[in-house]
């Protein structure tokens, strides 16, 4: 890993960095990884899917009417940092 | 009156039989917080206090009063007590309040508790020692120089210092038992899905749960009872055995008999003092009648390595949700994705920042397949490694953490020593089966005691095996 890598994840997972802090998770990131690289000597059989385990499957849910509309709109909209006329505030994405 | 270690089962004997009142109780508290303030266990005691008391000294008064009803208990800050602030210990949270109740507050409300106030954490439940809370780090109550452990550390603190009478705490790791055992209290981390995680702040969603810290396994049993059961708001929950329609199954119905040892996989890097006191643990569980049999477990050592793949990668996708848009503090940038920048990179902290940043590499295209399916691919192993070895014991005993409380300060410029603290709990996250950490003795460092932690683990729904041995072991 080195400083490059680390910033082009950290854009990707919309993180601002600085030169010197990724430069210092190159370094941690790398001693993470070493240490996972463990996982290469497990043995699994080429075959066996991700996911097998039992416990582990979709629940549907019925739709239907949880609460009525607008009950909880204010408390909600209220902890935005942004807001105006009871919808959430964010600034303009396209330009002309 | 002398009201030092007090239990629910203890605490609720007083208030029910009118040698205490509820208010006298929470005040007894309220002075030991202030007292001990410089721990920085407490991020805010409630400011609804007075109302919680009347209602709770009302239900008593009228005999309608349970076994925690006026029992003050402190709130890990990552659970959400309607319109309480609750901030994950995160600073992008800081003034954010909560707009519904977590499931286990609404049952735990039921029985009119003191919600006494929130608790310190590592931000986001990321880490062992505390020492990641956006809010500074909580101390050991036992050796002030020392990490109360983590990530529930203020939870385990609290109990320890007589700050509340029991706290909740969440486990996606060992977020439960590691401090609980740095601290001297009991811990259970329940069974993934047993208890639901609606209105917990998400971390690794396929670990993550909530769960009581105590004063001992009596309490546990109490607090889990209450918080637990199917959830039409988590969909992850199951029923709980004794809830099931029919007959219980018999492997639940089993008293303990033998408990599983694996030994290879403690052969390295624990503390002796540590080992010496789980051996002496053990001993005494032989000399009563249980039965110590050494397993195979061969595949226990990947646990780690399988944890710091999914736990990440599932961090970096539940952390995409602060981006200073819904909820919590935005720094603003020059456009939309600039003000997602900014309030990322600026209020998340050092460890949550590095976590996202391993997830996203591990599910980044072309490295998925080598980590991210083959932790998968693993995690399955270790699974099917406890199913096997619960077909030959009814529990499987280790020592909670490799080590005694550390130095704050010790490990937070080396990562993957700290991730270590983490080698004995992180399997039964990854495998989904219950576990409690309970006091089974002290080191001695420096001229102070420090508590180690007996840590025992049973097949999925069969918390009731960790009670019975855990009451038995604190009485023997």
């Amino acid at each position: 890993m080195n400083k490059e890598e680390i910033k082009k994840i950290a854009d990707l997972a919309r993180l601002e960095i600085s030169d010197e802090e990724s430069g210092k998770f190159a370094t941690e990131i790398d001693s993470i990884l070493s240490y996972i690289d463990q996982l290469k000597e497990a043995k699994v059989s080429e075959d066996s899917s991700r996911i097998e385990n039992a416990n582990v499957r979709n629940v549907m849910i019925e739709d239907g009417e949880p609460h009525s509309k607008g009950e909880n709109t204010k408390a909600l909209i209220d902890e935005a940092p942004d807001s105006q006329d009871h919808l959430i505030k964010v600034k303009k994405i396209l330009n002309n | 009156m002398d009201l030092s270690n007090l239990t629910i089962k203890k605490a609720s004997e007083l208030l029910r039989s009118k040698k205490l009142t509820v208010k006298e109780l929470v005040h007894f508290y309220l002075e030991r917080i202030e007292e001990k303030k410089d721990l920085n266990i407490f991020l805010e005691t409630y400011p609804d206090l007075e109302e919680q008391i009347v209602l709770a000294q009302e239900k008593i008064d009228n005999g309608n009063a349970t076994e925690i009803t006026g029992i003050p208990i402190a709130v890990k800050d990552n659970i959400l007590i309607k319109s309480k602030k609750a901030s994950g210990a995160s600073k992008i949270l800081e003034d954010y309040k909560a707009t519904y109740d977590a499931t286990v507050i609404s049952k735990l409300r039921e029985h009119s508790p003191i919600f006494i106030g929130r608790v310190n954490m590592d931000e986001f439940a990321m880490g062992g020692s505390t020492e990641n809370s956006g809010f500074g780090v909580t101390k050991n109550p036992i050796d002030k120089t020392r990490v109360p452990g983590g990530s529930s550390g203020g939870s385990a603190a609290s109990v320890a210092a007589d700050l509340a009478v029991f706290a909740l705490g969440s486990d996606t790791g060992g977020s439960i038992r590691q401090p609980a055992s740095f601290c001297g209290v009991t811990g259970l981390k329940p069974t993934y899905g047993s208890v639901s995680r609606h209105g917990l702040m998400a971390m690794a969603s396929s670990l993550d749960v909530i769960g009581p810290i105590t004063k001992n396994t009596e309490d546990a049993e109490i607090v889990f009872n209450i918080i637990k059961g199917k959830d039409i708001k988590d969909s992850t929950t199951i029923e709980s055995e004794d809830s099931k329609e029919g007959s219980v199954p018999e492997i639940s119905n089993k008293t303990v008999k033998k408990i599983g040892v694996p030994r290879d996989f403690m052969k390295e890097g624990v503390d002796p003092e540590v080992l010496e006191n789980f051996e002496k643990s053990l001993k005494k569980l032989s000399e009563n009648g249980y039965e110590i049999v050494d397993i195979e477990m061969p595949d226990l050592k990947y646990s780690l390595p399988v944890y710091y793949v999914i736990m990440p990668a599932e961090v970096s996708s539940n952390m995409a949700r602060y981006d200073g848009v819904k909820y919590g503090k935005k720094i603003e940038g020059d456009d939309l994705i600039g003000d997602y920048f900014k309030t990322r990179g600026g209020l998340l902290g050092s460890e949550v920042r590095r976590r996202i940043i391993l997830g996203t590499y591990v599910l980044s295209a072309g490295y998925s397949d080598q980590y991210y399916n083959k932790a998968w691919q693993v995690r399955n192993l270790i699974t099917q490694e406890f199913e096997n070895a619960f077909k030959e014991v009814d529990l499987i005993a280790m020592p909670t953490s490799p080590t005694p409380a550390f130095k704050i300060g010790e490990k937070t410029e080396d990562p993957v020593s700290m991730y270590l603290a983490d080698i004995f709990t992180v399997s039964a996250n990854l495998a989904g089966v219950p576990a409690i950490s309970i006091p089974d003795g002290t080191v001695s460092r420096e001229e102070k005691d420090l508590p180690t932690g007996l840590q025992l683990i049973a097949p999925q729904l069969c918390e009731n095996k960790l009670f019975e041995v855990g009451k038995n072991f604190e009485i023997i």
